[in-house]
């Protein structure tokens, strides 16, 4: 389904990592990460390139903007998903991201993120 | 002599020093004709006349050709600003007034302050310092010189001001033939009094708004120009002269007085100033004018009567007349005699006042007083009606303030005569040339009357005031007018102030009253019986009778209408029968032919006729009789006959023999008779004659007696119209009284009952201390009873410690004011308040003095336990926790409460109670903006009423901070009315970050609790995937969420207040926790299953959850499997930390032996080495070993603890 696209996932909770990570590659897609942070999410940016990605809003070790602009500039749908909400100053930022409140199914997160790159 | 001469003779004596002109000198005609130099304008406005001044000169072109003369009520230390003021309104130049400045058309002069200006040929003077403010009369005394200076090219405006200032200046230049207006009290800048002063006196030719009044003046000046050639050298019209007689004959016939007899300038003078007043060019359009409108005549009347006149006006003049003559006249008097003045022409009646409180004065010291009569006459009812009033403005020209003090009662703007004066004075409309004069009059005071009429009038006017004063009578007048002409009546007392007695000349007859006053020039005084001296006469003839020969008066009838005295006996015998007058009848029967003769002969001839010697035979005896018949001759026609008697001495009587023998001597004798005959009817006649003479001297004297009775019935008939009118009042006064009476006997009810139940006691003493009333709560100070009204209050008996009342009494009567005491009552311990005050009666007058004793014993008390109940208040205001405060209907602070004060940083209540809150402290809505006061919800709630609520704005401190608030207002209502609200807040900071805090709390539950769901989605998603069957799913679930609960018991139990981020524990503690639900941790030394080792480590945030993860498989694959799975294997955890890099290792031993690595990696292996790759950035390695499964995890320290960002 996914064809071997690349998903980036940066989830610091490891259940719900490996949920999406096993979901994405059941999916026939590459997981990228999952990184539990930041730093480590643009790490693994730097190695690989992403063709989407399902990020988690609140890693560990702060602000995901950077990250989120990286991705936009290579042209990879995200689908956020978070506990409590996109923050005010990220919703008014990116406003057409799609955010998902948690607990999501994996599965239909990675039904979101195939949708995605078939309509790019 | 004219008025002209005298007023060159003695000018009038420097009233002018007085700041009070005398203008009413005939209006002399100017040096030099002003015309051509344009009008001058005085105004004058008291202090505030400001705003008018601008109106008027904002209205006014800079080019109208006439000058502005501006006379204002400064303060004398006052630098005026008026004429900068007006600079900028008027293009005209404006200057403030200097001495000998020359008035010069199209510019403005400026009195200046503390000076009285007066002006001269055009020239303005100034004197300084002005007089003291009681006589200031600064606009009187400048249009006074004005009126002199400019005759009718002055104008004079009175403006907006206080007082009477301007009346008499404006009746000056209207007497001197000016133009006078007043601004018209609807006007918006006007200050009533002065324009209303002057509008009242009738003289102020229009009432305008202040800005119509430059057009008027403009008009005016225009038509003044325009009739200028008409005019001539002396400003009179030449054109007028000729219709004076028209225009004077309608005047008679519609006024009933004429003026034909005034002097031609002041008639024509007169005219002309109507005329320019109404914009007519010709005295024929004037007659057209009065003809179409006759009411125009009645405004000519009055222009015509003009005078100025005031109280004491020629002060050394009237104080002479006190010495020369009141107070002489006051000494001679005794209580029964009366005093007699007659004041003609006295106008609106100030004359004759003036003359009553001099009379008045003069008799101060006099017991009995003897009677007044002042008969005030004039020609204007209204100037009577207004006399009759006694009412004039305050302040009064001429009067000093003791005298206005003494005689005159203020009611309002205006003062009243006294009574007492009132009543000497006798006012009626009467007139001097018209009317027969008043009679035994002691002095006759005309003050500036002669100067309005011709000499022929004056001369009739002397001799009406000669006949009208008893002998030794005065007569005053005024100070430009003279007896010169009547020296013959008037000896001169004191020339200067024109007094002057009169002469006991005989001769001089009472002018005819009888004919109708416009024939009475015409008629010649010489035609017109003399007045003879009864009494002189009357002895003259007394004492001539035993010269005059017997005679009888007969009229054309021969009745006897005389008879002379006792010596005509002899020629008389009664008839028989009823008594007769019949001459022939009672005249003795030998004289009747020849008397017969001679009055046939007097009566044909209407000549005197003597018959000498006429022989009669009377008592027998023959004698010579002289007849002599004189005819009165009246209107040419001999209406009556004086016949007189003289004895000739006896006469031979004729014998018989001589007439029988010679008849020659018969002749002789019959001549002889016939001669006796003729000389008896020649003394009959002038017997007759004699008669007839002292018929006319009688005649005169019953003439004399009738003129005396006719000008005694005048003088009753103005008394009876005086009557009348005081009867009408009196009637009027007694209904009015009894309506009073009948209030005065509610309220004496009223009083009564007042004083029965009025718990306040109150004694009235009057000045001698004598009790006059008092109520009944007194008597339990004074044991007072209701028999002792008028004792003393010395004599009663007090219980009252109170030693000084006789002392406060005098203090109260001496200086008119309140004094209050606290005294107490000797042994009741009551207390009270007395106060004493000064009983003044309805008039004002002080007679006594009122006590009124408030008791203040329970008062005491009460004020006692009020200040304590307010003490409490006060405290328990002060100890709530929420501030408090009150504010009126206007937003002022009433109240505060000390936590108000503290709140909001003030430091005392002076600070704020007083002023208005909401500009003091202010607050903002929710949304941080600052309220208006009219959208404040607690301003609201002050003045509607309406409760409010609010929790969501901020106050602002003193110091400009803010606090976050909560308040309520509710209304104050005291008796139904809103008094203002009440205002309760508290501080809410703490509640505030109470709920922030809460906020923050829950959205971190949210988040755990939504990151829970999605850990277990996870969790059951993951083992979903491994599962074989449910149970075992089930199992694995299970296991997992009770790793995952136990590691969130321990996180909790170190810390309950963190967020996720900040959760941490110890990694020693977090693997014993996550071992002990799969084996029994309790077991220790060689039993124990595990063992757990190595530095301080902390987990933190997220990696809590992978470590917990990590452990739980690896212990659950050791539970299936390995070490755990049986009873005596055991784990050894062991970790070190180098390079920052946790180096972990967990060894099985005493396991069931391992062939070697599994063919597929399990689930639980597979999960715990991505969990450690991807979420601790780490790695993990399994080394199957014989003995037992040994599993390396090495990890970045920075991943398991990472410092919250």
């Amino acid at each position: 389904m996914l064809n071997k696209a690349a998903i980036l996932i940066a989830e610091d909770e490891a259940y719900i990592a490996l949920a999406l990570q096993w979901a994405v590659e059941d999916a026939g897609g590459i997981v990228i990460g999952p990184a539990a942070t930041v730093g480590q999410a643009l790490a693994q940016l730097d190695k690989h390139s992403a063709d989407a990605a399902i990020l988690d809003v609140n890693l560990g070790d702060g602000d995901i903007t950077q990250l989120v602009e990286k991705l936009l500039a290579l042209g990879a749908p995200i689908i956020f998903q978070t506990g409590v909400g996109l923050p005010p100053k990220m919703a008014a930022r990116f406003p057409g991201l799609p955010v998902h409140i948690k607990p999501c199914v994996p599965e239909f997160l990675v039904e979101q993120i195939g949708e995605m790159l078939r309509a790019k | 002599m004219s008025a002209q001469d005298n007023i060159n003779a003695s000018p009038p004596n420097g009233a002018l020093q007085h700041g009070l002109g005398d203008s009413a000198d005939e209006p002399a005609p100017l040096a030099e004709p002003a015309t051509d130099q344009g009008i001058i304008v005085g105004i004058g406005a008291s202090a505030g006349g400001l705003e008018a001044y601008r109106s008027f000169f904002s209205c006014m072109p800079a080019d109208s050709g006439m000058a502005f003369v501006l006379v204002q009520h400064l303060a004398p230390d006052h630098k005026s600003m008026l004429a900068e003021l007006l600079g900028k309104v008027t293009t005209m130049k404006v200057v403030e007034a200097a001495d000998g400045m020359a008035v010069k058309s199209n510019s403005v002069f400026v009195i200046p302050p503390d000076a009285t200006m007066t002006i001269q040929n055009r020239r303005l003077k100034v004197d300084r310092p002005a007089p003291p403010r009681e006589l200031r009369r600064p606009i009187d005394s400048f249009l006074q010189s004005l009126a002199e200076d400019q005759g009718e090219c002055a104008i004079s405006i009175i403006l907006s001001g206080t007082g009477s200032d301007g009346t008499l200046g404006l009746t000056a230049i209207k007497e001197h033939g000016g133009f006078t207006l007043a601004q018209a009290e609807y006007d918006s800048h006007a200050m009533p009094g002065m324009p209303q002063s002057a509008a009242s006196t009738g003289q102020v030719d229009d009432v305008l708004a202040v800005e119509a009044m430059p057009a008027r003046l403009i008009a005016y000046s225009k038509h003044m120009s325009g009739v200028a050639g008409s005019k001539g050298g002396d400003g009179m019209r030449h054109d007028a002269a000729s219709h004076l007689a028209t225009i004077m004959g309608a005047l008679r016939a519609r006024s009933g007085h004429d003026f034909s007899h005034y002097k031609e300038k002041t008639l024509v003078r007169r005219l002309q100033r109507r005329m320019q007043v109404l914009e007519i060019e010709t005295p024929a359009a004037y007659i057209e004018r009065f003809r179409a409108q006759p009411e125009e005549l009645d405004l000519l009347f009055r222009e015509l009567l003009i005078g100025v006149t005031h109280f004491f006006r020629d002060p050394a003049s009237f104080e002479a007349l006190d010495e020369l003559v009141l107070k002489g006249l006051v000494a001679d008097k005794g209580a029964d005699d009366e005093i007699r003045i007659w004041v003609p022409g006295c106008a609106s009646g100030q004359e004759a006042f003036t003359i009553a409180i001099l009379l008045r004065e003069a008799m101060d010291r006099r017991r009995p007083k003897p009677k007044v009569q002042i008969f005030a006459t004039d020609i204007d009812e209204r100037a009577i009606a207004i006399a009759r009033q006694g009412r004039y403005r305050r302040p009064i020209a001429g009067l000093s303030p003791e005298r206005a003090e003494r005689w005159f009662a203020k009611e309002g703007n205006d003062c009243c005569v006294i009574p007492e004066i009132r009543e000497m004075c006798i006012f009626s409309t009467h007139s001097v040339i018209k009317h027969p004069p008043f009679s035994r009059l002691d002095l006759v005071s005309c003050r500036n009357l002669l100067i309005y009429i011709d000499a022929p009038l004056q001369d009739r006017v002397m001799k009406s005031f000669h006949y009208a004063l008893k002998p030794g009578g005065r007569l005053f007048l005024g100070s430009s007018e003279s007896v010169t002409r009547s020296t013959r009546l008037f000896s001169v007392v004191d020339k200067k102030h024109r007094i002057f007695a009169r002469r006991e000349t005989d001769g001089i007859a009472l002018p005819d009253f009888s004919v109708a006053g416009g024939e009475v020039g015409s008629s010649a005084p010489a035609a017109q019986p003399e007045l003879i001296d009864n009494r002189i006469e009357k002895s003259a003839r007394r004492l001539m009778e035993q010269h005059y020969p017997p005679h009888v008066v007969v009229d054309a009838r021969h009745q006897i209408v005389r008879f002379s005295g006792g010596a005509i006996g002899p020629y008389l015998e009664p008839a028989a029968g009823a008594p007769s007058f019949a001459l022939f009848d009672i005249l003795r029967r030998p004289l009747r032919s020849p008397v017969r003769v001679a009055l046939q002969e007097a009566q044909s001839k209407s000549a005197s006729v003597r018959h000498e010697a006429v022989p009669v035979r009377l008592d027998k005896r023959l004698r010579l009789v002289t007849i002599i018949v004189e005819p009165m001759i009246e209107n040419g026609k001999a209406s009556y006959f004086v016949l007189a008697f003289q004895d000739a001495g006896p006469g031979a009587a004729p014998t018989s023999e001589s007439v029988g023998t010679h008849s020659a001597a018969i002749v002789q004798s019959l001549e002889h008779e016939l001669r006796t005959t003729r000389t008896q009817l020649q003394s009959t006649i002038d017997e007759l004659e004699v008669a007839n003479e002292e018929m006319k001297s009688s005649n005169e004297e019953y003439q004399s007696v009738n003129e005396e009775f006719q000008s005694s019935n005048e003088e009753l008939e103005t008394a009876k119209e005086e009557m009348q009118s005081i009867n009408e009042e009196i009637q009027t006064v007694n209904a009015e009284m009894a309506s009073k009476n009948e209030q005065l006997t509610i309220v004496n009810s009223d009083l009564k009952n007042l004083l029965e139940s009025a718990e306040v006691a109150t004694l009235f003493l009057d000045e001698h201390l004598r009790v006059r009333n008092f109520t009944r709560g007194l008597t339990d100070i004074f044991h007072l009873r209701d028999t002792d009204v008028g004792r003393p209050i010395t004599e009663i008996v007090s219980l009252l410690e109170y030693s000084e009342l006789k002392r406060d009494v005098a203090t109260v009567l001496r200086d008119l004011i309140m004094i209050e005491r606290q005294v107490t009552l000797k042994d009741a311990g009551m207390s009270f308040i007395l106060r004493l005050r000064p009983y003044r009666t309805i008039d004002n007058v002080i007679d006594g003095v009122v006590l009124t004793f408030l008791d203040i014993t329970s008062r005491e008390a009460i004020d006692a336990a009020l200040r304590e109940t307010q003490d409490y208040l006060r405290l328990l205001i002060d100890t709530v926790a929420d501030a408090v405060y009150c504010v009126d209907t206007e937003g002022k602070t009433t109240l505060c409460n000390a936590a108000f004060l503290k709140m909001l940083g003030f430091a005392d209540h002076a600070d704020v109670v007083g002023l208005n809150l909401h500009s003091t402290i202010n607050h903002s809505r929710a949304d941080g903006t600052p309220y208006p006061e009219d959208d404040c919800p607690i301003c609201r709630t002050a003045k509607t009423g309406e409760s409010c609520h609010r929790d969501d704005e901020t106050f602002f401190r003193f110091d400009g901070s803010r606090i976050p608030v909560e308040y309520w207002t509710r209304p104050i209502i005291y008796e139904g009315e809103l008094k203002g609200a009440v205002c309760t807040f508290m501080d809410i900071t703490e509640r505030r970050k109470f709920d922030e805090q809460q906020g923050l709390l829950l959205k971190e539950m949210d988040h755990r609790v939504n990151n829970l769901f999605a850990v277990m989605n996870g969790v059951v998603s993951l083992s979903a995937t491994s599962a074989p069957t449910v149970k075992d799913l089930a199992k694995a679930i299970l296991g997992r969420l009770e790793a995952l609960a136990n590691a969130h018991r321990l996180v909790r139990a170190n810390d309950s207040g963190a967020t996720i981020a900040q959760q941490k524990t110890k990694l020693s503690e977090l693997i014993s926790t996550i071992l002990a639900s799969h084996v029994d941790m309790a077991k220790s030394g060689a039993d124990a299953r595990a063992k757990i080792e190595g530095p301080d480590v902390e987990v933190a945030g997220a990696s809590i959850t992978t470590v917990a993860l990590v452990i739980h498989e690896l212990a659950t694959n050791a539970a299936k499997y390995g070490a755990f799975s049986n009873a005596k294997g055991r784990v050894d955890v062991l970790w070190f930390v180098e390079n920052g890099i946790l180096e972990l290792s967990w060894t099985e031993r005493g396991g069931p032996a391992i062939a070697g690595p599994p063919e597929r990696e399990g689930f639980g292996s597979k999960l715990a080495r991505t969990s450690v790759s991807g979420q601790l950035d780490g790695k993990l390695t399994f080394d199957w070993k014989p003995e037992g499964l040994t599993v390396r995890v090495s990890a970045p320290m920075e991943r398991l603890a990472p410092s919250p960002v």
